[in-house]
C-alpha cells in the first residue's frame, strides 16, 4: 500500500472537503466522502 | 670626526674624456638610486641617458650619445653592464660603482608553470582484484535473534574480478545503475477508481498521503486544515505542564481541557478543542509526551514518576523480551476481550508482562508514529484498587511489555498464579482478576537481595496457581542458596538455558562426561527465574543446529538433554 497513491484529483477533493469542514474529520469520514463523490459522478 | 662614510671610487678605462664621461654617467645613475642598497642594481635606459647628455653637453646628438655610452660600458665592464629588457637597452651599475652580479633565478621550485600548464591526470594501471574475505551473518532464526547469530567467515575464495581500461569501466558502471534502479523501485500505482479498494486499504492510502501534506494537521485518526487549527498560547502550554506536574500523573486531554483551559464537556466546540489540544501538544515534543490510546488520550511530561520497577532498567527488560519480536500475533476469538496468564518468577520479580502474541491481540497499538508507550488503567475489583501501568511498545531491537504491576503482584499473587486481563470500557482500561482460594502455606522461591542468592521462604497466598509453574522447595530444591546468574550469562538465552540444565537437570552422564536431562515442564518455570523464555523459544534453542550441546530425546516428546562442552 506504500506504493499506492491517490490521483491528484482525489487529493484536491479531499483537501477541499477538509477546507469546508469546521471540525476535524476522521479517516473514515474522508473515505465516505470519496466514495460518495465516486458514486455521484457515475 | 668622520661625518661621511668613506667611499672608494672606481677607476675607469679609456681616454681622459672617456673617463670624465664615465664618471658623469655613474653620478647620474647614483642620483636615481640614493635610497637603494649599495649593491642593488641601478638601471637607466641608454636612450634616456643619451637624451640627458645631449641636453647638457651639446657635442653630440642623443643617438650619438647612446652609441658613445655603449662604448663606455664596454670599456668599463667592472663598473657597467648592458641589459636588454623588452627590446630596451639598459645601462646597469650599483651605488658603489661595481657592476652587479647577474642573479640566476632558480625556477625549479616555482609553481607558476605548474599552475599555467597542469600535468595530465595519470591513468591508473588497473590490476585484477580479489574481493576481501568478509564475515557474513548466518541466516537468522527466531532462536538466534535473542542471543545474536553466530558470525561465520566466508571460506570460499571469490573469483578474481577482471577489470578493463578505465574508460571501459566508466562506461560499464554508467550502465548498471540505471538497470539497478529500475529493478529496485516498485512502480507507484495511481488510484483513480476508489471502488476497487476496500475501506481499510483506502483509509490507509488516504492517511499515507495526507500525512505528507504540509497544509493538513493530523492527530491519530483525525484530520483538519492546519491553518484552521486554533493555536495555544505559550501561557496555555506552560499551565498545562505545570498542572501535570502538580497532579503528579499523566492526564487525559479531557481533563486538561476542563481543568487548564476551562472548557466544559458540554461545550459545542469541546470535540474540536480536543483535536486542537492534542495536535498542538504533539508539536511540543520537548515538553509533552503522548502516552494515550485511541479511546483514552493521556499526556505526560518530564518530571512525572516513572511507572515500573527500578530493580532493572527498562532497556534491559526490553532486551530480555527481544525474542518476542519474532512471535506472531494471535487473533482472539470473536467477541473475546479477555486473556489468561500464568505468572512467571521473572514477571513477579519485576512486575511486568510480555507483549506476546496473545496480549498484543488484546492491548492497543501505537496511536501516533514513534509512540514510545501508552498508559493503561488497571482496575482490580477484588482489591478495590485502580492503578496505572505502562504499555511499552516494541522497538527494532527490544520487545514490548507492560510495566507497573509489581506492587499488585507482590501483594496479591505468587509465581505460578493464574489470573485474567479483560478489556473494560475502552482500549485503555482493563480489569485484572485472579481466582481467590483459601489460604495456602508453602515454601516458595525468593531472592535474598543482600546475599544475591535464591532462597526458599514460607509464604501464605490466597490465589489459585498452575502447579507446573510453582517454584516450591519440594520441586526445585537445587535452587536453594544458588547465586544469581551473572548478567553476561543471563543476557544470552542459550547460556541461561545451559545454566538451568545444570541447576535442575538430572545427571544421566558421568563425572567425566556430564549429561543433564530435563523435561520442558520443568525448564519453562526454571528458565523464567532468570529471564523470560517461552516454551517455543526453549524448543527452538534445543533443536537449533547452532547449539549442538542440546539434544532431544528421540522417543519421548519434550524431554531434552544438555552435554556441556569438555573444557
Amino acid at each position: 500500500m506504500d506504493n499506492m497513491h491517490l490521483s491528484s484529483e482525489h487529493i484536491t477533493y479531499l483537501l477541499t472537503v477538509l477546507r469546508n469542514s469546521t471540525h476535524p474529520m476522521t479517516t473514515q469520514e474522508l473515505v465516505k466522502a470519496l466514495r460518495d463523490r465516486a458514486e455521484s459522478s457515475r | 670626526m668622520q661625518t661621511a662614510e668613506a667611499r672608494s671610487e672606481p677607476t675607469f678605462a679609456g681616454s681622459k674624456k672617456d673617463q670624465a664621461n664615465a664618471i658623469d654617467t655613474l653620478n647620474v645613475i647614483r642620483a636615481t638610486g640614493r635610497f637603494f642598497p649599495k649593491s642593488a642594481p641601478l638601471r637607466a635606459s641608454i636612450s634616456s641617458l643619451g637624451a640627458y647628455f645631449a641636453s647638457t653637453h651639446g657635442e653630440r646628438s642623443a643617438e650619438e650619445w647612446s652609441t658613445y655610452l655603449e662604448k663606455i660600458v664596454k670599456l668599463n665592464p667592472d663598473v657597467f653592464l648592458l641589459e636588454q629588457i623588452d627590446d630596451v637597452a639598459y645601462l646597469v651599475t650599483t651605488y658603489d660603482g661595481v657592476a652587479p652580479v647577474p642573479q640566476v633565478v632558480d625556477e625549479s621550485h616555482l609553481l607558476a608553470e605548474r599552475f599555467a600548464a597542469p600535468r595530465p591526470i595519470p591513468v591508473a594501471q588497473l590490476e585484477a582484484r580479489k574481493r576481501a574475505r568478509v564475515a557474513q551473518l548466518a541466516q537468522a532464526e527466531a532462536s538466534e535473534l535473542v542471543g545474536g547469530p553466530s558470525v561465520e567467515v566466508v571460506d570460499d575464495e571469490m573469483d578474481e574480478v577482471e577489470l578493463g581500461a578505465a574508460e571501459d569501466l566508466l562506461v560499464a558502471s554508467a550502465e548498471v545503475p540505471v538497470i539497478a534502479e529500475e529493478q529496485r523501485e516498485e512502480p507507484t500505482a495511481i488510484v483513480t477508481d476508489v471502488s476497487d479498494l476496500s475501506d481499510e486499504i483506502l483509509a490507509q492510502v488516504i492517511a499515507n498521503q495526507l500525512r505528507d501534506e504540509v497544509s493538513v494537521a493530523n492527530f491519530g485518526d483525525e484530520w483538519m486544515i492546519e491553518e484552521k487549527v486554533s493555536r495555544l498560547s505559550r501561557g496555555d502550554l506552560r499551565r498545562t505542564r505545570e498542572y501535570l506536574i502538580e497532579r503528579n500523573e499523566p492526564l487525559t486531554d479531557e481533563v486538561l481541557l476542563q481543568d487548564v483551559l476551562g472548557l466544559r464537556p458540554n461545550a459545542e466546540n469541546f470535540s474540536a478543542m480536543k483535536f486542537v489540544l492534542n495536535y498542538r501538544l504533539s508539536r511540543e515534543q520537548r515538553e509533552f509526551e503522548y502516552v494515550g490510546t485511541a479511546e483514552q488520550r493521556f499526556w505526560s511530561t518530564t518530571g512525572l514518576p516513572v511507572i515500573g520497577t527500578t530493580k532493572r532498567k527498562a532497556s534491559e527488560i526490553g532486551q530480555d523480551y527481544r525474542y518476542l519480536l519474532n512471535e506472531a500475533s494471535v487473533a482472539l476469538p470473536a467477541g473475546e476481550n479477555v486473556v489468561e496468564h500464568v505468572l512467571s518468577f521473572y514477571e513477579y520479580q519485576y512486575g511486568v508482562l510480555p507483549l506476546d502474541g496473545v496480549l498484543s491481540a488484546l492491548l492497543p497499538s501505537p496511536e501516533i508514529p514513534d509512540q514510545r508507550a501508552a498508559i493503561l488503567v488497571f482496575e482490580s475489583p477484588q482489591t478495590y484498587e485502580t492503578f496505572f501501568a505502562e504499555l511499552r511498545f516494541p522497538t527494532a531491537n527490544r520487545g514490548g511489555y507492560i510495566a507497573g504491576l509489581d506492587r499488585f503482584f507482590l501483594e496479591n499473587l505468587v509465581p505460578g498464579a493464574l489470573f485474567t486481563i479483560e478489556r473494560n470500557e475502552n482500549d485503555g482500561r482493563y480489569l485484572i482478576e485472579y481466582l481467590p482460594v483459601s489460604g495456602e502455606d508453602r515454601k516458595l522461591l525468593q531472592v535474598d537481595e543482600k546475599r544475591g542468592r535464591y532462597v526458599f521462604r514460607p509464604m501464605t497466598f490466597y490465589c489459585a496457581t498452575q502447579e507446573d509453574m510453582v517454584l516450591s522447595e519440594n520441586r526445585f530444591p537445587q535452587f536453594a542458596n544458588v547465586p544469581l546468574l551473572e548478567e553476561r550469562i543471563r543476557r544470552r538465552p542459550e547460556l541461561a538455558l545451559s545454566a538451568t540444565f545444570e541447576r535442575i537437570g538430572e545427571q544421566v552422564g558421568s563425572s567425566d562426561a556430564p549429561k543433564f536431562m530435563a523435561i520442558l515442564d520443568d525448564l519453562v518455570p526454571a528458565c523464567n527465574v532468570e529471564r523470560p523464555m517461552s516454551a517455543d523459544l526453549i524448543r527452538s534453542l534445543i533443536t537449533s543446529l547452532d547449539f549442538p550441546a542440546f539434544s532431544t530425546d528421540p522417543d519421548i516428546e519434550d524431554v531434552f538433554y544438555y552435554e556441556p562442552a569438555k573444557s
